[in-house]
């Protein structure tokens, strides 16, 4: 306490004493908030409602139909500033997993074409990028108590990221966290590192 | 006194401080960015601008001196933002007899957009600006905050800060949506504290009470007279008032200056006013300040920052003639 005391002062006195942190490694000590059965349906542990989304080349992702491999699911919209710095991260966890039995999913919430056009314009992602117009698969994934404050409820998801296990449970599920925000997704590759393990 | 409560935060206090909970560690204070994070920090000038206001007009920032200043980054598009912003109002309001002022920065945000969302979801007690570019949330972007934004003016956006009468950082909270508080309940414990604290300070004792709030120029009374030697210039301050002494012993004080043309005027020694364990030099009641010429022509200046124990009123320079 008397040593943090010290240094909280001689920072305070612009003293040249160095950062107390290192702001290169901006991974959080704790993962972003987790969806726990208090916050209601899904949570983790329960299974992943499915889906039938299309992406804007006309193809489309059934979840269902992945089964057998693990599904790491991100939530985005092209206006959240953490969707975006998570962006290129994404991408390089397909890369770092390509060839491993992970498949990639965002999924952009009910945002009108030239939101959608938007996000897949800033970083090419060679993963599908489905686009949820109507909010109704958003809206299957959103525990009822989650974020109650926010009125709009199919914004609460946003910048979540979820892990599905190779039977289609959530083994992961995290929400947008601005103080623990974890953009190299650390945190959703220590659980998918974990599932991979229990299928070999 | 308030006028002085910046002085806490002078590095001479500075021990006292650090060995208190660090405030983020504080219930409702999450957010509050590290020391590590880099500038802008509590204890810092914020730093100014000059904004358009969505009801016209300017607004300058360092204009409020002499107010507490609440100030937040909004944008139409943030859902955290959006379930806030209608309890900005209400801190207004509230903390309004205080002389507390709200004000809404609108990030990069399509005016008319703004305009129509403002209408409906703002009270008009908040000062709703504009920050078109995002010029103005960098220079509140603590660079090694959120590192992982490549566009640095959105760290800046759903911040909270406390700027107190002297234009200085109180509180600078980041958004925290792990413990998120639409009704901003650490923010406001924060000024209950910063303000309400000194506001009890006041009323203990007998201290006499300061009229509601009086025009600064209205505060003191002076009058300049010429003898052989010297012009007189006599500082009459209102009950419950004080200015700053000519060494106020607080780098964030406003020295009180009398002088004509480059002659200053020798003071009596300054009055002990207590705020904490901080003490600092000021004038009150009536004491006469001397400049040693009788040759000068011309008026003379005086400057001064006048408060009462709950706040400060903005600072003024006045020119008074001399009989």
């Amino acid at each position: 306490m008397r040593r943090f005391a010290l240094i909280a002062l001689l920072v305070a006195c612009g003293g040249a004493v160095a950062p107390v942190a290192t702001p290169a490694d901006d991974t959080p000590k704790e993962a972003s908030i987790v969806v726990t059965e208090a916050m209601g349906s899904p949570h983790i542990g329960e299974a992943a409602p499915d889906f039938d989304l299309s992406d804007v080349n006309g193809g489309h992702v059934k979840l269902s139909s992945l089964r057998g491999s693990v599904v790491m699911l991100a939530f985005v919209t092209s206006w959240c500033p953490f969707s975006e710095a998570e962006q290129p991260n994404l991408q390089k966890l397909a890369d770092d997993y390509r060839g491993k039995n992970v498949r990639v999913l965002a999924i952009d919430i009910k945002e009108p074409e030239v939101g959608y056009r938007k996000y897949l314009g800033r970083v090419p992602m060679a993963f599908p990028v489905l686009w949820d117009q109507t909010g109704d698969v958003v809206a299957s994934f959103t525990p009822a108590h989650a974020q109650p404050d926010i009125t709009d409820r199919s914004t609460v998801l946003v910048t979540s990221n979820l892990v599905i296990d190779p039977v289609g449970k959530i083994r992961f599920f995290t929400m947008g966290d601005t103080a623990h925000f974890d953009a190299k997704l650390v945190f959703a590759r220590r659980t998918i590192d974990a599932v991979l393990a229990e299928g070999g | 006194m308030l006028c002085c409560m910046a002085g806490l935060t002078a590095c001479g206090a500075a021990p006292r401080a650090a060995l208190e909970t660090p405030t983020w560690e504080r219930p409702g204070l999450g957010g509050a960015v590290r020391p590590e994070m880099g500038s802008p920090q509590p204890n810092e000038v914020a730093p100014d601008f000059t904004l358009p206001k969505t009801a016209g007009g300017e607004l300058r920032l360092s204009s409020l001196r002499g107010s507490w200043v609440v100030m937040h980054f909004t944008a139409t598009w943030c859902p955290y933002c959006d379930a806030e912003i209608a309890h900005l109002g209400e801190i207004a309001n509230d903390y309004a007899p205080h002389g507390v002022k709200v004000v809404v920065i609108a990030l990069q945000e399509d005016h008319d957009r703004w305009v129509s969302y403002s209408k409906e979801r703002l009270l008009p007690s908040v000062t709703a600006v504009e920050d078109k570019t995002g010029a103005v949330a960098l220079t509140y972007a603590p660079p090694h905050a959120q590192p992982s934004f490549k566009d640095r003016s959105q760290v800046a956006f759903d911040t909270t800060l406390i700027v107190d009468p002297h234009g200085v950082i109180r509180l600078f909270l980041l958004p925290d949506t792990a413990h998120f508080d639409p009704k901003f309940g650490g923010v406001r414990g924060e000024l209950d504290r910063l303000v309400g604290a000194s506001r009890s300070r006041a009323g203990a004792k007998d201290a006499p009470v300061a009229a509601d709030v009086l025009d600064p120029e209205d505060v003191v009374r002076v009058d300049a007279h010429r003898s052989l030697s010297a012009i007189d210039v006599r500082l009459e301050i209102a009950p419950g008032y004080h200015i700053m002494s000519d060494h106020p012993t607080d780098p964030y004080a406003i020295a009180t200056v009398v002088r004509a043309g480059s002659v200053s005027a020798r003071f009596p020694s300054g009055q002990d006013y207590r705020v904490g364990d901080k003490i600092l030099s000021t004038f009150s009641g009536s004491i006469i300040a001397s400049i040693p010429s009788s040759d000068l022509v011309g008026p003379v200046t005086v400057r001064y920052q006048a408060c009462t124990a709950s706040r400060c009123l903005a600072p003024i320079t006045r020119e008074v003639p001399t009989n």
